[in-house]
């Protein structure tokens, strides 16, 4: 919660309208993005565009976008449409987005929305979609997986305002990454604390297999060992929607044996349990399945289940 | 007086077979599209494509799109779902009929949902993204290529996944079930190309084995690294299941030749991915797996006694000059299959598929060309083989016939000690004619080049290998019936021994030198 200082700091320097504006999206790349804390804060002298690592804010209401505050527009754009909404804390209400790569390939989301506290955030980017929702400040930040070397990320709010911003993630080629979003159905209705029946397990058959692991959410695996390409790591988003299991990489690893497990319950048996598998491909966007598993009978409660042949191997390419 | 198209569809129903779906026996009249035919009678089937009448002139396969159906009987055409089922060798199932179905149900633009109902089961939804209807439903069951034969027979599948060709006893079952001769030219269609490699764990310093080595270490006669030229220390073997058909090709194509069998002391493995984990972690192991499922273990060349040396790539795997080849087939019975069925198999053969077919690790079919002047090893090896029985004035014969064409990777090659040519080798002749057809090689000359095994004295060899070369030619003129053959000219040549792939110390090696070549000029 220290953070919230510094972003009222950025919050005022923005209202002020320092700020070059950013209607367009425009890409960032974060060369040492994992170096420095991906905090909001006033940009240098330099056209925003091309300060690595600043936030840009990014006007996203129908309303702004007709008055035709390009690419080029300048400071005294903000002059002419002031934001006179206020938040109950007295921010005013422009929702702004941030999305920059970090290590790992990954995309760090920062959105602010001070007048919607608690709403909805329907965020997507090259297939993936995650309803979450934005704290009791108006704030949401997360760390997605990049699908896509240069693509799309958008936030979404129920009332058709999206923001969206083009990332450029500049080490996508050194990974290879499946994610699976277990689908929580709306029927369900339970808040989060239902565990999906089955589980991404992701066992890395490395040069030894000896010291090749079981990567699992309960055992994940750490980013240090990912960068230096010596194994992968396995990260969980909980979103609204479901959880999504993120399985990267280094691409040059060897293969890895994908499989889905669990075990049989009283409360999962002879569900169908849905899901989504998204798999970055080498070129072009990321190769999207959609799935429905069929947990074994009730009389297989106590059973475990190990899915093999549903998602193909990660290997190393030959033909 | 019926009119032509119906005409037609009357003469059809004469050549039409067993149809598909469920036969509730209801009324319906079929009126041809102008109005000037009906045809009455209790509706059998409907396969998305053919209505199948019983009537008073007994009964009648109709092609839907010449007639309108009228009844209580009538399906409805919209809500037409084609549901079939494969069945078979779980390495091709895998991996390779998922990936294909999506990529088929994205060209259609329809959208897709895998239901996977267990460990070896699932069942593919295709349904229309606009409103929601189901327009197929297929299944895939994961096991053997034995089991898939079984299904077949059955009734419990449509179509048999099989890394093999069908057995007699198989045939036979099959053609009792009502199947027809599963043997026949259409009945099974080679999808993919794989291979059967010895593998060893990366830090393993053997590269190459000759055939008989491979015999000896599998048969457990040669149990120590010490003896292949390693480090001493226990040689470890892993092989695929005895009754898989990794495991039928090694013992018919490399123990039997040699009289052996395999050692008791091997580990059997029932997954070749947990074969080639156990391999990966073992510098003292050595195993058997299939080209496309080698994990991180390294491959094994075969070397021969006359040195040259077949490596499993997918050049070699493409024109079969590997010998350990495992065709992927499909096999269909002589039945209707739904329409979209029909168009599922038929997509097989697209370059989309192609693609499919390289990303999911195995070796597609699509015809390569490699010039003379990148076939530097098998020169090689022909001018170290001349001498002798090939004076030089035959291989410069050679050069100057193959000088400035490229060879295409569709390669022919028979059945052991016969001149019927192979699975993959047929599937070849259909292919390389419906290129012909297309106008492929319009303009240009493709010659048709035989070679021989060095068993036996040049002359005959040669004037063999001109035989088959001739005889490939004449099934490729057959099979290209739409072909105009005045816009390419196809001619033969043959040089017998002359150009050896391998050596002739093993019956394989001479299996793979008796071949017919393409090249394009």
């Amino acid at each position: 919660m220290q953070i919230f200082p510094r972003r009222w700091a950025a919050m005022a320097v923005i209202a002020l309208g320092t700020l070059v504006s950013g209607t367009l999206p425009a890409p960032v790349v974060a060369g040492d993005a994992g170096a420095a804390p991906h905090l909001p804060r006033a940009p240098g002298a330099g056209r925003a565009g091309f300060d690595p690592g600043a936030l840009l804010p990014l006007s996203a209401r129908p309303a702004d976008r007709a008055e035709g505050a390009g690419d080029n527009a300048g400071p005294g754009d903000w002059a002419r449409a002031p934001e006179r909404r206020l938040s109950p804390y007295g921010m005013p209400c422009r929702e702004e987005l941030s999305a920059v790569s970090a290590p790992g390939a990954m995309i760090r989301l920062t959105l602010f929305a001070p007048c919607r506290a608690g709403a909805t955030v329907r965020i997507e980017h090259a297939g993936l979609v995650l309803e979450m929702p934005t704290d009791s400040m108006g704030a949401l930040r997360v760390d997605l997986p990049a699908l896509v070397g240069l693509g799309e990320l958008s936030a979404g709010f129920e009332d058709g305002t999206r923001l969206a911003r083009t990332v450029v993630v500049p080490d996508m080629g050194e990974f290879t990454r499946v994610v699976v979003l277990w689908e929580r159905g709306a029927a369900s209705g339970d808040e989060g604390v239902g565990e999906p029946p089955l589980a991404l397990h992701a066992r890395e058959v490395a040069r030894t297999a000896a010291k090749g692991a079981d990567l699992w959410h309960r055992q994940p695996g750490n980013s240090g060992r990912l960068l230096r390409g010596q194994g992968g790591r396995m990260t969980v988003i909980d979103a609204d929607n479901g959880r999504a299991e993120v399985y990267t990489a280094p691409r040059r690893l060897g293969t890895v044996r994908l499989s889905l497990e669990g075990e049989v319950t009283q409360a999962n048996c002879s569900q169908a349990v849905p899901a989504t598998v998204l798999r970055a491909a080498p070129a072009g966007g990321p190769e999207r399945s959609a799935l429905s598993l069929r947990m074994p009978g009730c009389a297989r409660v106590g059973e475990y289940l190990r899915l093999k042949s549903v998602l193909p191997d990660l290997k190393i390419a030959r033909n | 007086m019926p009119n032509r198209p119906f005409r037609a569809a009357l003469a059809a129903a004469a050549v039409a077979s067993l149809a598909i779906g469920p036969a509730v026996a209801q009324d319906v009249t079929l009126t041809s599209r102008d109005g000037t035919v009906d045809i009455s009678g209790t509706l059998q089937s409907y396969d998305g494509e053919f209505y199948r009448v019983d009537t008073v002139y007994g009964p009648l396969t109709i092609d839907g799109q010449g007639v309108i159906c009228n009844g209580i009987g009538c399906p409805d055409l919209e809500a037409f779902v084609a549901e079939f089922a494969l069945s078979g060798s779980a390495a091709m199932g895998q991996v390779l009929l998922p990936a294909l179905v999506d990529a088929f149900a994205r060209q259609r633009g329809l959208r897709l949902l895998r239901e996977v109902l267990d460990e070896s089961r699932s069942r593919f939804v295709l349904s229309d993204p606009a409103t929601g209807t189901d327009q197929a439903r297929i299944t895939l069951r994961l096991s053997s290529s034995e089991e898939g034969f079984a299904d077949l027979a059955a009734g419990e599948a449509d179509l048999a996944l099989s890394l093999r060709e069908i057995g007699p006893e198989e045939l036979s079952v099959a053609a009792l079930a009502g199947l027809g001769d599963l043997s026949g030219p259409r009945r099974s269609l080679v999808l993919a190309l794989d291979a059967l490699v010895p593998v060893v764990a990366a830090a393993n310093p053997l590269r190459a084995l000759t055939p008989d080595e491979l015999a000896a270490v599998f048969a457990g006669e040669v149990s120590d690294w010490s003896a292949l030229g390693g480090a001493e220390g226990p040689i470890s073997l892993h092989a695929p299941a005895g009754d898989s058909a990794l495991g039928q090709l090694f013992a018919e194509e490399v123990l039997a030749p040699f009289g052996k069998t395999m050692s008791g002391q091997a580990r059997r493995h029932a997954d070749v991915a947990d074969l080639v984990d156990a391999v990966a972690d073992d510098p003292g192991a050595i195993g058997l797996t299939a080209w496309s499922e080698m994990g991180n273990t390294a491959p094994l060349d075969l070397r021969g006694s006359c040195g040259a040396v077949l490596a499993a790539e997918v050049a070699t795997l493409k024109s079969e000059d590997y010998p350990l080849s495992l065709p992927l087939m499909l096999y269909s019975p002589a039945r209707r299959l739904p329409l979209l069925a029909r168009e599922f198999i038929a997509f097989f053969d697209s370059s989309a598929a192609e693609l499919v077919i390289r990303r999911a690790g195995f070796v597609d079919q699509g015809i390569d060309r490699t010039p003379l002047a990148r076939q530097g090893a098998r020169l090689t090896n022909a001018i170290l083989g001349a001498g002798g029985e090939v004076p030089l004035e035959e291989l410069q014969r050679l050069a100057r016939a193959l000088r400035g064409a490229e060879r295409l990777s569709t390669t022919f090659r028979f059945e052991g000690g016969s001149s019927d040519l192979d699975a993959q080798s047929r599937g070849n002749v259909a292919r390389l004619a419906q290129a012909i057809e297309t106008g492929a090689f319009d303009g240009r000359q493709l010659v048709f080049v035989g070679f021989s095994d060095g068993e036996g004295g040049a002359m005959p060899n040669r004037a063999i290998s001109r035989r088959r070369a001739e005889a490939v030619r004449k099934a490729v003129r057959a099979e290209a019936h739409t072909a105009d053959f005045s816009r390419l000219k196809l001619t033969v040549d043959a040089f017998g021994e002359a150009l050896p792939m391998a050596c002739d110390d093993s019956a394989w090696g001479r299996r793979v030198n008796r071949r017919v070549e393409l090249w394009l000029r």
